[in-house]
Formats: structure tokens, C-alpha cells, sequence
């Protein structure tokens, strides 16, 4: 389709993806600049189909180590003129989007710099990514992502762990938004996927929740094919439950001020055969 | 501006679904009416909110290219499905032409489906598909890239999944679309009384009359 901007990064991606192969295997394993190797891992969702199954594997993917900035969409926007807030397609991006710079192309007013992009739609968010050569990550890719503690890969077992999701969560939202990168960098070198701004994801429309009713019974069963699958197999984590329900009420054209979004790329497999 | 064109194109369907007649007449109140005397299919841009301004390439199940834009000029009903499905998408199309029935001329919409599984959905399992429910010309079944099916699925705000089973769990919505592709109304569930939906094309008809 072409939403997708006109920037070759493709073409160029082609051509280091062919280097790469041809190079040390090493060189292959290095993530792009800004991005983290995340090692992948297994996201328990939060609905369980009727068999139990459900669990999804997460192969090792590359993702921004922070959330995409204000800086860097203005560079976006500056080559692909139709994302200009003047001229986004309402079906794309609705009224709101980019209300707070203070122009076309002047991030300004109380948008700085350093900080996270926010209302943006869905749709911009992942036209960027296609123009950067990247995509937005899934779900389960974020989820397993944001799983991570400081110091291990499931930080779930961290003393202060939820607390500190938890506490985020809390506190309202201030009126200017931190720059990125200010939090701790988790057990891969992320930041910010807790404690900045909630991010899309390229699946948010996965989860099969009415906006009626976010949990399963047969009040939905009728509204979805496959509908025993809503239902949840973990109550434990509060922090993951309000993470889905926000999804659950996005569509892909609204913009909300505390919503950026971080790129992801595939990684290749790590280790010889 | 949006309110005439809607209006515009609302008048549009009501003509085209007028008894005997097979190309509507211009409207020429509004400013802005084209002059699509001549042509069944309106002619200039999409409207802003047209979900036909989705930009991308489709292949139809009887195996020819299209764009959504190619739908211009009819009401259309239209549903994302897959036709592996064992349960609710065979209820989905009996739905929709429970729906159809119910519009005031129910030869003069267009019925699409498109599909949320497009590997498994194949030319030929769609064209069996379409044999298997007795399904008319009226009907056109698309496969597009995933990439593409996520975007009009956002655009329609249809939610789904793969399920570790092999199926799809998907959101049970028929769209109705005007001449011009904008999404005036959406049936959800199954087995629904196509009543509502109908109560709300008139009741769009008539805020904009």
C-alpha cells in the first residue's frame, strides 16, 4: 500500500541486510543504531483460548531503545509532506493530531525537543516506522520488551518491580512531558517502557474485548468469531490488565496525549548451528 | 463541507436505489455536486473520510486486480472475514443478505468480503467459498497483503487474532458503506435484526436532511 512515504530506506536496508550477510556473523548481531537486542521470550496474554493454549513465543527482535521524539518525527514529517498536521488525512489521523507543536514544522510551545512524539495516530506512527525501514513492534514482542527488570530478563521477581509500574500509573500525567531516556535502562538496555507514555503496537486491535465488557461471558460471545478465546489466564499482573484495556479502547486514527510509539526491526537468530 | 458531502452522497444511494432507475441523476443542490450526469460512478476525489482512500492492491477471488476505489458508485456491505472458518462466517454472509433485504433496494448493493487470512485464502479456497454459499456476482471476495488487511482492519475497527487452533478470532461487524466508501453504519454480532442498522442509515439521512 502506499501510505508508505517515498524515503528509500528500504532500498538501502536491502543493501545493508546483503553486506551483513557477507561480513562476520558478528557485525549481523550488532543492532542498528538506537535499537536494543531484545532476546525474545514467551508472552503469556491475558485471554486464554478454551484448550489453555495460548502462549506466544517471541523470537529475538531489535527495538529503540527509546520512544521516537518529537526531533525525530519532525525529520519524518519534513520528507513526507502528507503527514504535515495541516494536511493528515482525517481517516488517518484525527482532529487533534499534533495539536500540541506549535506549527507545520515547528515542534514548539511545550513540545521539546528530547521528548516523546505524542498524538499521533496509529497510522502515523506506522508510516514512520516503514520510513525509517523498521515497523512497530507486537504486542507480545512489547510486552515480553517491558517484562524485563533492571537487572534480569523477567523482572517480574524484582522487589520493587510492580511497584514501580504501579506507581507510574499513579501520577498524573505533567503537563510537560520528561524528555526520553531518564528512566533506568531495563535487563536489555530499554528505556522508558514504563514511567514516559504508553506506546502502539502494531497488533492493538488484537485484543478481542467489546468496549462494553473487558472480560469473557457470554454477553460477547456473539460479537466475535472464535469467541471463547476472551478470558483471562493471569489476574495478577494489574499493570498488563491496564495496558490491554487501554488498547482495547484505541482505534487507529486517534491521537491521545499520552500515546507515542518506539520502532521495531526483526533480529537475526543469535548462534552456529 | 462534510455534512453536504455526506448528504451528497446519501442522496446518491437513495437514487440508485430508486425502482427502475439504473443511473442516478445528479444532485444539484449542493455546491459542490459533481456532474456525474452521464457517469453511474462519481466522478473527483474521495471525500476525506472515504475508507476507499486506503492506497492498496487487492486481487479479487475470480482472480482480477483491484483497488477499493473500483467500488465507487454503489452502497456496499462489507465484512471481514476468512473462509476457513467453522462458525460464525457462514452466519456473517446469511446476515448479510438478511441485511440487504432489508434496505430499500437490495439489488443495488454490492456485498464484499475480504479476507483476514490471506495464506490460507487462496484464489481457489475463496472461489470455493463463494460456490459452497451459493454467492452471486453481486459478491466479491479480496485477498490483500497482511500488511494492507491490518490497515483496513483499523480503518473499520475490526479486532482479531490468530487463535493457537489455526482459526481467526475476529470481530462479528458487517460495515455499511456509502457510494463514496464512507463507513455510515456498522451491524454487530450475529444473528442481529438487521432493524438497527437500517434505523441508522435513515437516521444519518435524516441529521443531514
Amino acid at each position: 500500500m502506499r501510505l508508505r512515504p517515498t524515503v528509500p530506506f528500504r532500498a538501502a536496508g536491502l543493501w545493508i541486510a546483503l553486506a551483513g550477510l557477507a561480513a562476520a556473523p558478528a557485525a549481523a548481531y550488532t543492532p542498528p543504531a538506537g535499537m536494543a537486542r531484545v532476546g525474545g521470550g514467551t508472552y503469556a496474554p491475558l485471554y486464554r483460548d478454551a484448550d489453555g493454549a495460548g502462549d506466544v513465543a517471541v523470537a529475538p527482535f531489535y527495538l529503540d531503545r527509546t520512544a521516537v521524539t518529537n526531533a525525530d518525527f519532525l525529520a519524518f514529517v519534513r520528507a513526507n509532506p502528507q503527514w504535515r498536521r495541516s494536511r493528515a488525512r482525517r481517516l488517518f489521523a484525527e482532529e487533534g493530531y499534533l495539536s500540541h507543536w506549535a506549527g507545520d514544522l515547528a515542534p514548539g510551545g511545550g513540545a521539546v525537543a528530547r521528548q516523546p512524539v505524542v498524538n499521533v495516530s496509529w497510522f502515523a506512527a506506522t508510516a514512520y516506522a516503514r520510513w525509517r525501514g523498521h515497523r512497530l513492534p507486537t504486542v507480545a514482542e512489547w510486552e515480553v520488551a517491558a517484562m524485563a527488570g533492571t537487572r534480569d530478563a523477567d523482572g517480574r521477581g524484582e522487589a520493587d518491580f510492580d511497584r514501580r509500574i504501579a506507581a507510574w500509573y499513579g501520577r498524573p500525567r505533567p503537563a510537560v512531558l520528561p524528555a526520553v531516556g531518564q528512566t533506568p535502562a531495563n535487563h536489555w538496555g530499554v528505556r522508558d517502557l514504563h514511567g514516559l507514555v504508553f506506546e502502539w503496537t502494531a497488533d492493538f486491535n488484537s485484543a478481542l474485548a467489546s468496549s462494553d465488557s473487558r472480560r469473557a461471558g457470554d454477553a460477547d460471545s456473539g460479537a466475535f468469531c472464535g469467541a471463547g478465546a476472551v478470558g483471562a489466564g493471569d489476574f495478577g499482573d494489574y499493570a498488563a490488565f491496564l495496558r490491554s484495556a487501554y488498547r482495547g479502547g484505541l482505534r487507529g486514527r486517534y491521537v491521545v496525549p499520552n500515546l507515542g510509539f518506539r520502532t521495531a526491526l526483526d533480529a537475526p537468530a543469535r548462534g552456529p548451528r | 463541507m462534510t455534512r453536504t458531502l455526506l448528504l451528497l452522497a446519501l442522496s446518491t444511494t437513495l437514487a440508485a436505489c430508486a425502482p427502475g432507475t439504473s443511473a442516478p441523476d445528479a444532485p444539484t443542490s449542493a455546491p459542490d455536486a459533481p456532474a456525474s450526469a452521464e457517469a453511474a460512478r462519481p466522478p473527483g476525489p474521495l471525500p476525506d473520510e472515504s475508507v476507499y482512500l486506503l492506497d492498496a492492491a487487492w486481487t479479487a477471488h475470480r482472480g482480477d486486480a483491484l483497488q477499493l476505489a473500483d467500488l465507487r458508485g454503489e452502497p456496499v456491505l462489507m465484512a471481514m472475514v476468512f473462509t476457513n472458518c467453522a462458525s460464525a462466517c457462514p452466519l456473517i454472509v446469511e446476515d448479510m443478505k438478511a441485511l440487504a433485504r432489508a434496505l430499500p433496494e437490495p439489488d443495488a448493493v454490492r456485498f464484499v468480503l475480504v479476507s483476514l487470512d490471506p495464506a490460507r485464502d487462496t484464489l481457489e479456497a475463496m472461489r470455493h467459498f463463494a460456490d459452497a454459499h451459493h454467492l452471486t456476482d453481486a459478491w466479491t471476495l479480496l485477498r490483500g497483503t497482511p500488511d494492507d488487511v491490518q490497515m483496513l482492519a483499523a480503518l473499520l475497527n475490526v479486532r482479531y487474532r490468530p487463535t493457537p487452533d489455526g482459526q481467526v478470532a475476529h470481530s462479528n461487524l458487517i460495515h455499511i458503506l456509502d457510494p463514496d466508501g464512507r463507513l455510515i453504519a456498522q451491524q454487530e454480532g450475529l444473528g442481529t435484526d438487521p432493524a438497527a442498522a437500517v434505523a441508522a442509515v435513515e437516521q444519518a439521512l435524516a441529521r443531514n436532511g
